[in-house]
């Protein structure tokens, strides 16, 4: 019995990925004994996934590495998994590709977020019926899947493989009700979704190549290529102080930050790539509301996070000041364009977006503040939205404690202190001060237009356009309970970490340390005396703007 | 004692809080009435911790040092060095426990004066008054500014939640609503903004590392326009929370509101909040006398627009609220001075402004719960006999706030104290000496004697203000009365007694304020206060009362009575009266042209959305995938083993390129 339990922790986020597909074969399996059968098989599996995160993250060692020279260790990934899946024998020849999968840092608050919303969203769907639920719950099951895979991935054929699987359950979920808007929108997502991913691909292809490329010496000719992020991430790393790998790496290393930067901002919302996400949130169901964040915001975050920030510090110092002022005018635009729409629900999607490209800004500040702010604020800001599509509708008529958790949910959208938001943005927003005071100051100013469209939204109770609800407004006492069900974990885990967001703070530093280590706003934090900051912070903004060469 | 002291300020501060969520719970239940009992426990037991806390901490002998705190525990800490560490610390000095029991005996007087209302409240009511009571406890007790910050922002969440939910009118479509909330939320943005620019600059968050001199000098000698920009940050928060101009159009909805929410909101949770920061941050402001003198400026102009726009308003509420942030403007005022007399000066007027400006609006809220909800001039008059307690207690409020010899006289004292410190330095040490030693001296000496005289217009005309609205309610006026049948809600015991409990509090401040005990307390947590020798006390004590004396003998010859003169004189001022009455027209201001200059600006951009992103960019895409689609139509044969190679001759061509490139 122990070693089954040791067995099911040390494979817990592998079984995060392979449950929900199971799951989706089985809710097909299970059509031809009824809706009833169906819907609890799904409940099932969405329980039994936020059963294996939390044992995943009981599990997650949190560590104490704080001298200089650990932190310029890696971290391992955690609770991993590895399955040979081509080559990988001595002699066979062919590429050592893997299924290889775990956590670290980094990802643990992404996953924890895509299994709540899975929860979420087949909780809040769980009074419907109809033809279509057993394909609905097989996407939004297939989704988490990939969703998770593509965070959890240790592997870059891996990666882009859940990456490009991620867009088809969606698809599917947005193409449901079939009227010709919905399929332009959906044909948009996914070529949208289809060329980001191709671009991200191309690109991890090409470093891979570039790295066997870096690797070859007369002695050894044909190096084995390399897969491993991790491998991947140090090795670069380590191989440039080889002068003439340095020289190989210099000619492609411009291509393969544009590949993957240029796909992964595609993926982000960021304008103009918005056109689709606004469309299809006018027009879709709750799960597709609550669920199609999730494919862009975290994703995009944390693939930046994790391929461009480590492996370019050359080209992000110079490029990230003149990308952080197209990423404030994207702010400021969508918080004028939140300004003039309508409704709790369309003013949330524009929240979403507003929240997306802040998060890329924060990231360009290339400091630790912001890049931590970042990768928390990307996944909270989805459960704190998918409450409030959860609760919004009916608003004017609904009953006084879904109001009250809806005041809750709207405020931790807001970033009020005491939810996730409030944490996220306050990192982001230092963070962002710290290297451009002027950036954050307009920063304000489009949280400060979001703010006031909100109150107005609130306090004047219009009602929002969520188009289609959970369906259990009028169905008594049973929906309301599925209601809070659903809500229920997604509020904890944003009270949570607004109370406590030390928690992550001390399972993500380590990660956000490496990934930071060759900028020098981070690097050197600990040698720093309070008295040379400043001048450190103003040399950093000198770089930015690239007044001296990056040595 | 230390640890009496921790734990006493752990039941200050969690007394409210435990009594608001449970208020949630039971309230959800409709178990009104025990959650009203529950928020009057909870409120009394943090008045009864507060008075006990205050006593160990301002006396020496049973507390050594200056301040004690109590780490709860770790917040948020990013980065491996341990650089942004933002530990949850309470932290209470002499001052600050001061201020706490000021707030929990307000809250405690609001709350029992509530009793009789408490079943015929909207939801959620007290709940919400113990939520903002926690929070303003927890602005006075953070040790950090990251929680300052944490709280200043909460305080904001729960003054809406009261506000609104204590609002009388369905009017809740009105986007002047909003106005509330847009001005902290500036408010808050300015802290925020400030609270980096000290991270950024002094490497730490900790209030008792960052507001010490040496570190304040270190930061001063790198950059000295660093710490004026944190204090203009400060400052401009601190505006928002007071409602000076030009951040003073949420007042207006003021009287939209019970005057029993805007006693808690504006004695003491939102408005002290703001004078707490700049008090709490002195040394910084010593540090940046062009700030300071900004800060005067703009404080004598915002008195004198507020004190105008007070006599012509045709409100109770309004007016009390305009007096609040008139009288929290001398505060700011006199703490621009910068000396510990004018810093004592501004806490006793907090103080007695809080303890008597809670009597005034808990008189109104008897009248107006009396009178079909309303406190609008025009339906009220002629009431004293009606409401004997409320007018004694309106009357004995009214002269010990417009008497100023607390506050008031105190900070003219100082100003024409500094008025000829600045001058005999402009006559001794010459100008170029002066411009290297103090730049904005020179200014400041021409400056103080203008502000020592609009501070006296401004007492004369808020004298008037307050007692015609005294006049207006109990004596003058032969408009419609709206009263109610029956015997008056003020003769119930809790609908008086905590008036005249507050009002003899208020009378002991103001006495105490004048011994040795008060200033010692004081200099515990403003010891490095420069104390400068000020002048005669009689001469500016003799002005203000004199002035005060004009308004209110104006007010009783125009308003005892119903008369023609006050049409008359409005008629004669003309467009005065006009703009007075609207405010300047400041909130049309904000609504017309900025409010419409971002919708515009927001329509123009959804023009661009949808002209651009929407349509032609993305009909381009369309087209572009469609002709891509026809132009690879011959190869969609439906062979999957063609796709894939395909797929592997593109990343061998693709390889191949590079090859070549590496050549």
């Amino acid at each position: 019995m122990e070693r089954l339990w040791i067995g099911l922790v040390n494979n817990s986020v592998c079984m995060l990925v392979v449950l929900p597909m199971i799951g989706a074969v089985l809710v097909q399996a299970m059509r031809p004994f009824g809706w009833e059968t169906v819907r609890r098989t799904a409940l099932t599996n969405v329980v039994l996934s936020l059963f294996l995160l939390i044992v995943m993250v009981a599990n997650f060692d949190v560590g104490n590495r704080t001298n200089q020279s650990a932190m310029q260790q890696q971290p391992h990934a955690q609770l991993r998994t590895n399955l040979r899946w081509t080559g990988g024998r001595a002699g066979s020849g062919a590429p050592n590709i893997q299924f290889a999968v775990g956590v670290d840092g980094i990802s643990l608050w992404p996953i924890a977020a895509i299994v709540l919303l899975a929860f979420a969203a087949v909780t809040a769907t769980y009074g419907q019926d109809g033809k279509q639920i057993a394909n609905n719950y097989s996407a939004i099951l297939l989704l988490q899947a990939a969703l998770i895979g593509v965070v959890a991935a240790l592997d870059v054929i891996l990666f882009c493989v859940f990456l490009e699987f991620s867009v088809w359950p969606l698809a599917v979920l947005m193409g449901r009700r079939g009227d010709a808007n919905t399929l332009t929108t959906v044909r948009r997502m996914c070529v949208s979704h289809s060329i980001s991913s191709l671009l991200v691909m191309a690109g991890l292809v090409l470093m891979v190549l570039a790295y066997s490329w870096m690797r070859t010496t007369e002695a050894n000719p044909n190096p084995p290529l390399v897969f491993s992020i991790s491998e991947l991430t140090a090795g670069i790393s380590a191989w440039l102080a080889d002068d003439r790998a340095a020289q190989t790496w210099n000619q492609v290393r411009v291509w393969v930050c544009f590949l993957v930067a240029a796909g992964l901002t595609i993926r982000s919302l960021a304008v103009p790539f918005h056109g689709w996400f606004l469309n299809n949130q006018d027009r879709s169901s709750i799960a597709v509301c609550i669920l199609s964040p999730a494919v862009a915001l975290p994703i995009a975050v944390y693939g930046i996070v994790r391929f461009v920030l480590p492996m370019f510090p050359e080209i992000a110092m110079p490029l990230a000041h003149p990308i952080s002022i197209m990423l404030l005018a994207s702010v400021v635009f969508l918080a004028l364009l939140a300004v003039s729409s309508r409704g709790l629900g369309r003013l949330t999607n524009h929240a979403c977006l507003l929240h997306s490209a802040l998060c890329l800004l924060a990231v360009t500040s290339l400091s630790t503040l912001g890049v931590t702010g970042a990768l928390i604020h990307s996944s909270s800001i989805l459960l704190s939205a998918a409450a409030v599509f959860l609760l919004a509708d009916r608003f004017p008529r609904i009953a006084a404690w879904r109001h009250f958790l809806l005041l809750l949910a709207v405020g931790a959208v807001l970033g009020i202190p005491g939810s996730s938001g409030f944490a996220g943005q306050l990192m982001i927003l230092v963070g962002i001060f710290e290297t451009d005071p002027m950036i954050a100051l307009w920063t304000c100013f489009a949280l400060l237009l979001l703010l006031w469209v909100f109150a107005v939204a609130l306090l004047s109770g219009q009602s929002t356009d969520v188009p289609d609800p959970p369906a259990d407004v009028n169905e008594g006492r049973g929906a309301s309970l599925r209601t809070l069900a659903a809500v229920f974990p997604l509020l904890f885990v944003i009270g949570w970490l607004g109370l406590q967001p030390q928690f992550l703070m001390s399972r993500m530093n380590q990660s956000v340390a490496y990934v930071m280590r060759r900028y020098p706003a981070t690097s050197d934090a600990s040698a720093d005396s309070d008295s040379q900051r400043p001048r450190r912070l103003s040399q950093q903004r000198r770089y930015r703007r690239g007044a001296v060469n990056f040595q | 004692m230390i640890k009496v002291v921790a734990a006493l300020m752990c039941i200050v501060a969690a007394a409210p809080l435990v009594a608001a969520l449970i208020g949630f719970v039971l309230e959800t239940l409709n178990r009104r009435a025990a959650s009203y009992w529950l928020a009057v426990a909870g409120s009394t037991v943090a008045m009864t911790a507060s008075v006990v806390l205050m006593t160990i901490v301002s006396n020496p002998m049973l507390l050594p040092q200056d301040a004690s705190r109590i780490e709860l525990f770790q917040w948020l800490q990013v980065g491996e060095s341990a650089r942004f560490d933002v530990t949850m610390t309470l932290r209470v000095d002499s001052f600050a426990a001061l201020l706490v029991l000021m707030i929990t005996a307000i809250g405690t007087a609001v709350l029992i004066h509530g009793k009789q209302q408490k079943l015929s409240r909207q939801v959620q009511h007290f709940p919400s008054l113990m939520l903002s009571l926690f929070v303003a406890i927890m602005v006075v007790l953070s040790a950090n500014f990251v929680m300052l910050y944490f709280f200043w922002q909460l305080s904001t969440v729960a003054a809406i939640l009261a506000q609104n939910r204590g609002s009388r009118s369905a009017d809740d479509a009105s986007p002047a609503k909003s106005n509330l909330f847009l001005c902290l939320v500036i408010a808050d943005f300015a802290l925020l903004l400030g609270v980096c620019f000290v991270w950024t600059n002094f490497g730490t968050l900790e209030l008792s590392e960052v507001l010490t001199e040496a570190n304040i000098a270190g930061v001063l000698a790198d950059r000295p326009a660093v710490v004026g920009t944190i204090c203009f940050c400060f400052f401009l928060a601190a505006f928002g929370r007071t409602a000076q101009f030009p951040l003073f159009v949420w007042l207006h909805d003021a009287d939209r509101s019970r005057p029993a929410d805007s006693a808690l909101i504006q004695t003491a949770t939102l408005m002290p909040a703001g004078i707490y920061l700049v008090l709490r941050s002195h040394l910084l402001f010593d540090a940046a006398p062009d700030t300071r003198l900004v800060m005067a400026m703009v404080c004598a102009f915002s008195i004198l627009l507020l004190s105008s726009m007070a006599i012509t308003q045709k409100n109770m509420t309004r007016v009390l609220s305009l007096s609040s942030a008139m009288m929290l403007g001398q505060a700011f005022l006199a703490l621009s001075i910068g000396t510990f007399d004018a810093i004592k000066a501004a806490i006793v007027l907090l103080i007695v402004h809080s303890l008597t400006k809670a009597v005034l609006f808990l008189s109104a809220d008897n009248i107006a719960s009396d009178c079909d909800e309303t406190t609008e001039f025009e339906r009220l008059g002629s009431l004293r006999r009606r409401f004997p307690k409320s007018w004694w207690a309106m009357i004995c409020a009214l002269v010990i706030l417009v008497s100023g010899i607390w506050g008031t006289s105190r900070i003219l004292q100082n100003l024409s104290s500094d008025l000829s410190a600045k001058t005999t330095a402009v006559v001794n040490d010459g100008d170029e000496d002066l411009n290297l030693k103090d730049p904005p001296a020179a200014t400041v000496a021409s400056v103080a004697g203008t502000l020592s005289n609009l501070i006296l217009a401004s007492v004369f005309l808020h004298s008037l203000a307050v007692f015609r609205a005294f006049f207006l309610v109990f004596h003058g006026g032969n408009a419609e009365k709206t009263t109610k049948p029956g015997p008056s809600h003020e003769s119930a015991g809790s609908r008086w007694v905590p008036l005249f409990a507050l009002l003899v509090s208020a009378a002991a401040v103001v006495v105490f304020a004048q011994t040795n005990s008060f200033d010692e307390i004081l200099l515990r947590s403003f010891w490095s206060a420069e104390s400068v020798e000020t002048g005669s006390f009689l001469r500016p004590a003799m002005l203000v009362a004199l002035c005060s004396a004009m308004g209110f003998v104006i007010a009783w010859m125009l308003y005892v009575k119903p008369s023609v003169w006050p049409d008359r004189i409005a008629r004669v001022a003309g467009p005065f009266s006009r703009l007075s009455q609207h405010g300047f027209y400041v909130e049309e201001f904000y609504c017309s042209f900025l409010a419409r200059m971002i919708r515009q600006l927001a329509g123009l951009c959804r023009w661009f959305d949808r002209l651009l992103f929407h349509g032609h960019a993305s009909r381009a895409c369309d087209h572009a995938a469609s002709a891509i689609a026809r132009a690879v139509r011959p190869l969609h044969t439906g062979n999957v083993q063609l796709y894939v190679l395909a797929l592997l001759l593109m990343i061998a061509l693709l390889a191949i390129t590079l090859l070549c490139n590496l050549e």
